[in-house]
């Protein structure tokens, strides 16, 4: 019920036609890229990171002359988060003409890759790490490690390096996470060990007790957690509470200060899968981000800027070099299937969230991940997995 | 199975005292204040502000909690339920005012705190009993007393003292009531603090164990709504049983099938339980739906 109230009044926001800001139609020597991130409702903030880290790349790319002389003019669309909204802002972004949009939030990207996909439009998704990439839109290209390759990294650190036999599983109650904790076990039993339990809890429950209780009996020596938002510190707390002492892995979305606020002194020594970013580098795409984030939010404090901040970026940066491959190969840049060809040819890029390569045929990235542990009430990274 | 059982019974504690609290004001007033859930948030952030940003202490965080959570009950019945009953607004009004007081709630916690959970407390603290099958936290200790504690001062002024009489007069036929000199007026806004204060224990506890965030409050005062109506709303031992009930099964359901079935199978139960027994609901239906 909450949910329909937020999308009557995201409905009445979007009537009164507050979905789209930024400059009007855009010139020929400009390229329009839509930013279909949340500004409102309970994906605000993680939007707002988003479209900071988006806009660090616009206006870097800009000041440094745009792509091959072309500025880059970048309009905002809220999608809110839901699929309904989400296809509101697009529908918005395609009636003002846009054919290249930046997008994030999986219910929005599976509610309109399909679209963009019949519709002659390209979609880079930035902020969902994908679990169907059929599903979000055969012409779709994916920024972000898929879902898939995160659980296979997952059983194989949790398996060789944690030295798991006997894995637990508790998992947000949605398709996505279902998905990705089937794909986890499957790979984690190929590897030889054992999977003793797996749990499901609405996301957004603060009481995870009796869950816990059930997987506890199982005994696992690991118990992978698979949801966000305030679940995994308050699954950590009570895990605490139960003295339930087995040890944890989560899924990169709880990389989050978020998890450590809740969680606690509980949050101690919890392992996260995350993908490859610490603002602590010295490496160029590092730097770069750091250096036009500040000039987009002067106030942010550098060390505590996460994964999330730096994956839009990367991807508008990623965006612009296709385009800019394409432009002086003598095609035409505003042509999205041109541009999504390029992804294959470009082959590889250089990252701020880690080296991002694409094999023909497969939309989604590979990139390296990071294992990060929480260390005095801070994630530190401990480890990288290539798998 | 002891420890589910100590989880249920915690849990279906913390229901009946929502329950307790909402059919407060239910019973009296006739109204769907489905604001309750905002008076909760707002109680919690209030508890969260003292506690955490100001540094307080628990117990002036707890002081102010009650204030916040009485003063907003009081202003909403007063503000907002009071000038639309008097214009002849219907129940529906009633209920669409108290959607938008919540949505409006929701909405401005998460610009002034963001929508980000906070927690409390930073250790989890000792629990009163623990073995190697059994953990008894503070917080199962706390809620279990608290809802006996409150039940009986709730069953004491409701039916032992001069406030109480009033209030059930005004439950019973509040034209006649008004009749006989009772402040209608009065009783609804007393009905409206004190229901708004039976919220705070619950709120402490809730905040304590698992922290604040925007959405805190809908899932279990939705559960303890259910509670009342399914419980009976004339009578404050069925609202809080139900609520027992409810919460004792959703957790003993795990015992014997897996967790992606408790909601399912919970309100399933319930249903077949109201068919065999409807007249908690028959009860409910007869009432204004404001």
């Amino acid at each position: 019920m909450r949910k329909v109230f937020s999308a009557i009044v995201a409905s009445t926001v979007l009537a009164a036609g507050l979905t789209a800001c930024g400059s009007d139609s855009g010139s020929s020597d400009e390229v329009e890229i839509g930013i279909l991130i949340p500004q409102s409702g309970d994906a605000a903030v993680t939007g707002r990171f988003m479209t900071d880290g988006a806009m660090a790349a616009v206006e870097e790319i800009n000041a440094a002359g745009g792509i091959n002389g072309k500025k880059i003019d970048a309009k905002i669309y809220d999608t809110v988060g839901d699929p309904q909204n989400g296809i509101n802002a697009y529908k918005k972004f395609t009636s003002d003409g846009g054919k290249f949009a930046i997008v994030g939030f999986s219910a929005v990207v599976t509610a309109i890759g399909p679209l963009a996909s019949r519709e002659d439009v390209l979609l880079v998704n930035s902020g969902a790490p994908p679990f169907d990439a059929e599903a979000m839109g055969s012409h779709t290209i994916h920024t972000l490690n898929g879902q898939d390759h995160e659980m296979q990294c997952a059983a194989d650190y949790a398996y060789d390096t944690m030295g798991t036999r006997k894995l637990g599983a508790i998992f947000a109650d949605i398709a996505a996470n279902r998905a990705g904790v089937e794909s986890l076990s499957k790979d984690f039993e190929e590897k030889g060990g054992e999977v003793v339990g797996a749990e499901s809890a609405p996301q957004g429950s603060s009481d995870f007790r009796s869950v816990l209780t059930r997987l506890k009996r199982t005994n696992p020596d690991t118990v992978y957690v698979y949801t966000y938002g305030s679940d995994p510190g308050n699954i950590l707390k009570q895990m605490k509470e139960l003295d339930f002492d087995a040890k944890t892995l989560m899924y990169s979305g709880a990389a989050v200060p978020q998890t450590i606020e809740v969680g606690g002194a509980a949050a101690e020594k919890s392992l996260y899968t995350a993908g490859l970013f610490d603002p602590s580098n010295t490496d160029p795409q590092t730097a770069a981000f750091l250096e036009a984030y500040k000039k987009v939010d002067p106030d942010s404090d550098p060390s505590s800027l996460g994964f999330y901040n730096a994956t839009l970026y990367d991807g508008v940066k990623m965006l612009a070099k296709a385009m800019e491959y394409v432009d002086d190969h003598g095609g035409d840049m505003n042509d999205p299937r041109t541009v999504e060809k390029a992804f294959y040819e470009v082959k590889t890029f250089e990252a701020a969230t880690g080296t991002a390569t694409y094999e023909e045929g497969d939309p989604i990235a590979r990139k390296p991940f990071q294992v990060l542990e929480v260390q005095g009430g801070k994630f530190l990274p401990i480890d990288t997995v290539e798998c | 199975m002891g420890q589910i059982l100590v989880n249920g019974v915690s849990q279906g504690a913390l229901y009946a005292l929502l329950a307790l609290s909402f059919w407060v004001i239910f019973a009296v007033t006739r109204t769907f204040h489905l604001a309750h859930v905002a008076v909760l948030n707002v109680a919690a952030y209030t508890l969260y502000w003292v506690f955490v940003e100001v540094g307080a202490g628990l117990v002036p965080a707890i002081v102010a909690a009650l204030v916040m959570a009485v003063l907003l009950g009081v202003l909403i019945e007063t503000l907002v339920y009071q000038p639309i009953r008097r214009s002849g607004g219907d129940g529906m009004l009633l209920f669409v005012a108290a959607s938008a007081l919540l949505t409006m709630s929701q909405a401005s916690l998460a610009l002034i705190f963001q929508e980000n959970a906070r927690g409390l407390e930073d250790e989890v603290p000792a629990p009163l009993f623990r073995n190697a099958h059994l953990t008894v936290t503070r917080y199962d200790g706390a809620i279990v007393v608290l809802v006996v504690v409150l039940g009986a001062a709730v069953w004491w002024l409701m039916t032992r003292s001069r406030w109480g009489r009033s209030m059930r007069a005004v439950q019973g036929n509040p034209e006649l009531a008004g009749y006989f000199g009772i402040p209608v007026g009065r009783v609804y806004q007393l009905s409206f603090a004190i229901g708004s204060a039976l919220l705070v224990p619950a709120v402490v506890v809730m905040a304590m164990r698992s922290g604040v965030n925007p959405d805190m409050g809908f899932n279990p005062v939705l559960i303890a709504i259910i509670a009342v109506i399914a419980g009976g709303t004339e009578r404050q031992s069925g609202a809080m049983l139900a609520g027992l009930f409810l919460g004792m099964l959703e957790n003993l359901i795990l015992y014997w099938i897996s967790s992606e079935w408790q909601t399912i199978v919970t309100f399933a139960v319930l249903a077949v339980a109201l068919i065999a027994r409807p007249s908690g609901l028959r009860s409910a239906v007869q009432t204004r739906v404001g």
